[in-house]
């Protein structure tokens, strides 16, 4: 009876804190924001000034991966079209971006080295999905497919010592730079200023995505989740549409996988591995998948709670991690978001 | 040059055919049966491995826990089945994900109670066979001879038996084969339990040919898994054609260039294959 009660009253008080935060604020001739949101963005602001140099640095870790989770969110969340290989398209991205900055330097480095991060895994992503929409392979067999990708592009990795350096990876990968010869050269270094350039692309990233969704694409992708065969019927290109999809989605973990490299400075094959694809599922799982919200949030309360407890239980964590993931499929199939939104 | 170093990459491939073709049935076993993709499936086949490892260091014979592992095993995937799997019958993705965090577990519980080391076990048959002009080691004759009985005895008990008669009927139609009396929880458990048992039995014979490490499952999971995709998971005949198919690609193929690229073109095939024959190479209809 007491529990009961204890419970109610934080669910009672969740549900005052959620409605509080979903009070719009104007913001003139722009549109209107959540209270919540601006909350949170000045959060975001305040937070390289509340902690040391290192927590920063992490952080900018975090907010990479908080856009690769968007990704799969918005793939698997929205699409229903569940990768197991996902971390190939992040890693595929960051080596794209890698090679291109160690290789081209000069003015539009940092330009050509994005551009080749997004359309390289795109266009992977494309000439896959080509062959398996068209070939109506089913949820299954897709996931074992782009579980083999990533396979086999970590052993592509790991294999071309000469570019990639193999196991021991790439290091030290230049920094981002805005540069215009003779005007302006801006290279994007320290952890302040990575901080801010990572939580605005962040939040682009994060607009973007909130787009697709509502777009009439977007329309689209989510009536395929709910019934495939309804949405042919009325006309749609069913494989069409998860094509393109996917070489989106793709396209957009490689743009994270993109950022990743220069602001890390260091790259390695387990960006591409299945331990990577494992977490980016966990981290989107565990902040409810469909809501992008929830994505960001996975990503970012998963690491922290993972960087505290690997402080002294490393072995532990993956152990932990594998029990979450199954605890969570049984009891909270939607996440945290799913169980706010009760 | 003459034929002998192609006599020597052909019993290569069929012998990798032979340990694919294992994994690659009990998975289809399980998918068939229960349309139920299991990630874990690799797990299995690392434990297999594992209980030789541990018997064997215990002072055990190979050949007991040659026995032995595929039991073991069973038993895991009867325990997995009940507390797990069965709640999430016909919810594809959840079952993914499921069985996926339940492979993170198995790796790392492995990992922190036996140790992460490389670890090997010595060959229960060494020396080789002088045949044809060339020499090949036994164990490996063994383990293409053990898996043409596992094939055979797995074919009987799926066409001739009682077992496989509900086995197919919980397949071809779940509810009716329910209202005519078929206990299909069962059939679940104990089609699980088969699948389980074979994966160990191919971790167990690949035992002394392998690193033995908590991450050995994961590479040869997704050959399997190509395996039942391309030769459909419902047909035995199938699983054995693609099996070695896409071995005898790779073998030749990694014969003249790169491993790297012999798996990529094996990809591309299997691909390839999938886009035009969804239902698996011999299949003449597709189903659903």
């Amino acid at each position: 009876m007491k529990r009961q009660s204890f419970v109610r009253s934080i669910r009672g008080s969740a549900d005052t804190l959620l409605k509080l935060a979903q009070t719009p604020v104007g913001l003139g001739g722009l549109g209107r924001i959540h209270l919540g949101t601006v909350l949170v963005l000045a959060l975001g602001v305040a937070f390289p000034f509340l902690v040391g140099p290192f927590e920063v640095s992490l952080m900018v870790k975090f907010l990479v991966f908080a856009m690769f989770a968007l990704s799969l969110d918005l793939l698997w969340g929205y699409g229903g079209v569940l990768s197991l290989g996902h971390a190939g398209f992040f890693g595929l991205g960051a080596y794209s971006m890698a090679l291109v900055l160690i290789n081209f330097p000069g003015p539009g480095s940092t330009l050509l080295g994005l551009l080749a991060a997004v359309l390289i895994p795109a266009l992977l992503a494309a000439f896959l999905g080509y062959f398996l929409f068209y070939g109506r392979v089913g949820g299954m067999y897709f996931a074992v497919i782009t579980l083999v990708v990533s396979i086999i592009l970590n052993q592509m990795v790991i294999t071309f010592i000469k570019y990639t350096g193999g196991l021991n990876g790439l290091y030290p990968i230049p920094r981002l730079a805005v540069r215009i010869p003779g005007l302006f050269d801006w290279e994007i270094a320290g952890e302040k200023t990575l901080y801010f350039s990572m939580l605005v692309a962040l939040v682009l990233f994060f607009v973007l995505c909130r787009w697709i969704v509502r777009s009439g694409f977007g329309r689209l992708i989510r009536s395929l989740k709910d019934n495939e065969t309804r949405v042919e019927y009325f006309g749609y290109d069913l494989a069409k549409g998860k094509l393109v999809l996917f070489a989106l989605c793709c396209g957009l973990a490689g743009l994270a996988g993109g950022l990743y490299a220069p602001s890390i400075g260091f790259i390695s094959p387990d960006l591409l591995g299945i331990a990577m694809t494992t977490e980016v599922i966990v981290w989107v799982a565990v902040g409810g998948k469909g809501t992008l919200t929830g994505a960001v949030l996975g990503a970012l309360l998963v690491n922290m709670i993972g960087f505290f407890l690997s402080g002294w239980l490393v072995s532990v964590w993956y152990l932990i991690m594998g029990a979450f993931l199954v605890a969570i499929v049984l009891f909270r199939p939607k996440g945290i978001m799913g169980y706010l939104g009760e | 040059m003459g034929y002998e170093p192609y006599l020597v990459q052909f019993l290569n491939g069929l012998s990798i055919a032979a340990i694919l073709i294992l994994i690659g049935y009990g998975l289809a076993v399980i998918f068939g049966m229960m349309r139920i993709i299991n990630w874990a499936h690799g797990e299995f086949f690392m434990l297999g491995a594992y209980v030789v490892l541990v018997l064997s260091q215990a002072g055990g014979s190979y050949w007991l826990a040659l026995v032995l592992a595929p039991l073991l095993v069973a038993l895991v995937g009867v325990i997995i089945e009940r507390l797990f799997v069965r709640h999430l019958y016909k919810e594809l993705i959840a079952t993914i994900l499921l069985t996926w965090g339940l492979s993170i577990f198995l790796r790392q519980l492995v990992r922190v109670v036996i140790g992460a080391e490389w670890r090997y076990v010595g060959n229960p048959l060494p020396g080789s066979v002088s045949f044809l002009g060339i020499s090949y080691p036994i164990y490996r004759i063994f383990i293409i001879f053990l898996a043409v009985v596992m094939m055979a005895l797995v074919g009987y008990l799926m066409l001739k038996t009682r077992f496989g008669l509900y086995c197919r009927a919980v397949r071809q139609n779940r509810e009716m084969a329910a209202a005519l009396g078929v206990d299909t929880d069962r059939v679940d458990m104990l089609s699980f339990a088969l699948g389980a048992a074979l994966a160990g039995l191919a971790g167990a014979v690949m035992a002394p040919l392998v690193t033995i490490q908590p991450d050995m499952g994961l590479s040869f999971l997704g050959d399997a898994f190509l395996v039942v995709i391309v030769g459909g998971p419902g047909s035995i005949m199938g699983i054995v054609a693609s099996g070695l198919a896409l071995s005898a690609v790779r073998a030749i193929l990694s014969f003249s260039i790169d491993p790297v690229w012999s798996y990529i073109l094996m990809l591309l095939f299997a691909t390839v294959i999938i886009r035009f024959r969804p239902q698996g190479i011999l299949s003449s209809r597709r189903e659903e």
